[in-house]
């Protein structure tokens, strides 16, 4: 079958092969389907963003109204706040919550006792099958002023209740450190399988010459598994502007809104809440754009680091 | 491997060691609380008597939740979200990764991008929920369900397992006169068995957890999963306590306990029984992610 040049040969190649792969063509189709309607339906409803949209209005002949959303939005009084607020809860994410995996992880490849090993292991991972409606309730159960535990033991050791839901100065160490407390265990998997493509021989040779155990964790392992952290930490930086509404939502309250308000709960609160279809939407498309435009800068990025790190 | 008995070493055990009963505290201890005071009676409770494990035993909590049936109900809904969910996801993901892991499906390049492409960008909340509106969705069992039926995620780690199964497997059967259908039916179904199961756990743990969707698309709260009735139960006692009227009712405050515990029982049943699968998960989509 001699590949024809001409387009029309081609297109009968085309026919063809659609003919004979009709089946699989039409296993695909409900698929294809659903991503239309309800992936590809919400980017065309999105243009409300530039309308001013009531309910009831077609987009088609909708009545258009330019940038003055998105104009709304960055003269808004609270535009500062909420980006301040959405980057410093992703920027702590990337101080604290990124290191821990990776020595977890490292540490417990030292560990020689295989069961505990495993143990450890799998209790870790429990948390990331807990809901974060869960996580955020435990939190307010734990961390209740009169009942919750924690309480409970800074009275009996002479202290002072604590309202630490309700509190501006705790709110982001909190966020953070549940944050730690649900995804370290399950973020440290694809460390520790970087782990064990490490070359025995390595260790060995290393333990010979007389390195430490800690020595080896530090100048072998560490280095092996660096081009998985950096890969990963590149990927965590690319999401700085999509701090996740659903976990704020959780544990946003009057008393706290002032730290804990972001971009995307301004946007669920305009937009579904108070009816401003089209300001919500023009808030959510300014931060996907954002994302959007920061994921593919970062996979550049990441094509150019794996290149060079092969030499 | 060379042991290595040095007293440095020996120090550096204890270090690991003492990790571990850290992690191990950290993780299990907040779990145990919950359990505790679930089980322990009020009184105990209120005393503040009840650390990591059920002081005077009781299960007043559960028996109060089963006679007023709310947190019943959730668990029902919950359950119904999860099974249909679950089963229509792993259908559709199968559905659609296996033609796209033929390497001489026409349009496979188009089709894989346009896909892919909503990975990157998505139309957002509110189109979202019009859409869901504008279809009669809302307020139906089925706005839980439809919008979220495939991950496209999800979608490409499937894909990427079918393509590790040997090609001359698939075309002895297409030589012996089995179609397509057949095909994925009989031999690369029954070779998936544990890539399918890891798929179905990722969704039914998505499922199970997710209450963001049933707070915008339905309204009778009758029909709310568990995690968004425990979601409501915890809102209300916060604002409780910031009205001031703060642990006047702490038997309300166990029912809190049993509920959440209940919410997270499942899940923690059944996940160390999967757990080489997932990890595998893991691994395939982080390749290719």
């Amino acid at each position: 079958m001699a590949p024809s040049p001409v387009p029309k040969g081609r297109l009968a190649e085309l026919k063809k092969s659609i003919r004979k792969n009709q089946l699989l063509l039409l296993m695909v189709l409900p698929g294809v389907l659903w991503c239309l309607i309800f992936r590809y339906g919400p980017m065309y409803g999105a243009l409300i963003a530039f309308q001013k949209y009531r309910v009831g209005d077609s987009i088609l002949n909708g009545r258009w109204a330019g940038l003055y959303w998105f104009n709304k939005l960055f003269s808004h009084r609270q535009f500062g706040q909420l980006i301040r607020n959405t980057l410093s809860i992703s920027i702590l994410q990337l101080i604290f919550c990124f290191p821990v995996p990776v020595v977890f992880a490292l540490l417990l490849n030292e560990v020689k006792y295989v069961r505990l090993k495993k143990l450890v292991q799998t209790v870790s991972y429990l948390p990331h099958f807990i809901s974060l409606v869960a996580v955020c309730s435990m939190l307010s159960l734990l961390l209740n002023p009169g009942s919750g535990i924690v309480n409970r033991l800074i009275r009996a050791c002479g202290g002072e209740s604590i309202y630490f839901m309700g509190s501006v100065p705790w709110y982001r160490p909190i966020y953070i450190l549940s944050q730690i407390w649900q995804s370290f265990g399950f973020s440290s998997i694809i460390y520790i399988s970087a782990l064990t493509a490490v070359p025995q021989e390595l260790y060995e040779s290393a333990s010979v010459d007389g390195a430490s155990r800690f020595r080896q964790m530090i100048t072998i392992s560490l280095p092996c598994i660096m081009p998985t952290v950096i890969i990963m930490l590149i990927l965590e930086s690319g999401k700085l502007l999509s701090v996740g509404y659903e976990k704020t939502l959780l544990l946003q309250n009057p008393a706290n809104n002032s730290v804990a308000d972001i971009i995307s709960t301004f946007s669920y609160r305009v937009g579904l809440s108070q009816g401003m279809y089209s300001f919500g939407t023009a808030v959510d498309l300014f931060t996907g754009v954002i994302n959007c435009l920061m994921v593919f800068s970062v996979n550049r990025l990441i094509r150019h680091i794996s290149d060079t790190s092969l030499w | 491997m060379i042991r290595d008995r040095s007293l440095s070493s020996r120090i550096f055990d204890f270090f690991l060691y003492l990790m571990c009963a850290t992690v191990l505290i950290i993780v299990l201890a907040p779990v145990l609380n919950i359990f505790s005071v679930s089980f322990s009676s009020y009184e105990a409770f209120a005393r503040g008597d009840v650390g990591l494990w059920p002081v005077e035993f009781s299960t007043r909590a559960y028996e109060t939740i089963i006679k007023d049936g709310k947190v019943l109900q959730g668990l029902r809904y919950s359950l119904i979200y999860t099974g249909l969910g679950t089963l229509l996801n792993t259908c559709l993901t199968v559905l659609t990764a296996y033609p796209m892991s033929k390497k001489d499906m026409p349009f496979r390049g188009i089709i894989s991008m346009y896909f892919a492409f909503t990975m990157f960008f998505s139309g957002g909340m509110i189109p979202t929920f019009l859409l869901v509106q504008k279809l009669r969705l809302y307020d139906s069992i089925w706005a839980m369900i439809v919008p979220g039926a495939m991950q496209i995620y999800n979608m490409i780690i499937m894909r990427t397992y079918f393509q590790t199964i040997p090609r001359e497997l698939t075309e002895a059967a297409l030589i012996d006169g089995a179609n397509e259908w057949q095909t994925l039916w009989k031999i690369v179904l029954p070779l998936s068995k544990a890539s399918i199961a890891t798929i179905s756990l990722f969704y039914a743990v998505g499922h199970w957890n997710s209450w963001f969707s049933a707070s915008i698309y339905l309204s009778t709260s009758e029909k709310a999963p568990l995690q968004l009735v425990l979601r409501n139960m915890i809102f209300n006692t916060e604002a409780l306590i910031q009205s001031g009227e703060a642990d006047s009712n702490l038997g309300s405050t166990t029912i809190s306990y049993a509920t959440l515990f209940i919410s997270m029982v499942p899940m923690m049943l059944v996940y160390p029984f999967v757990q080489k699968y997932f990890v595998k998960g893991v691994m395939i989509g982080s390749v290719k992610g």
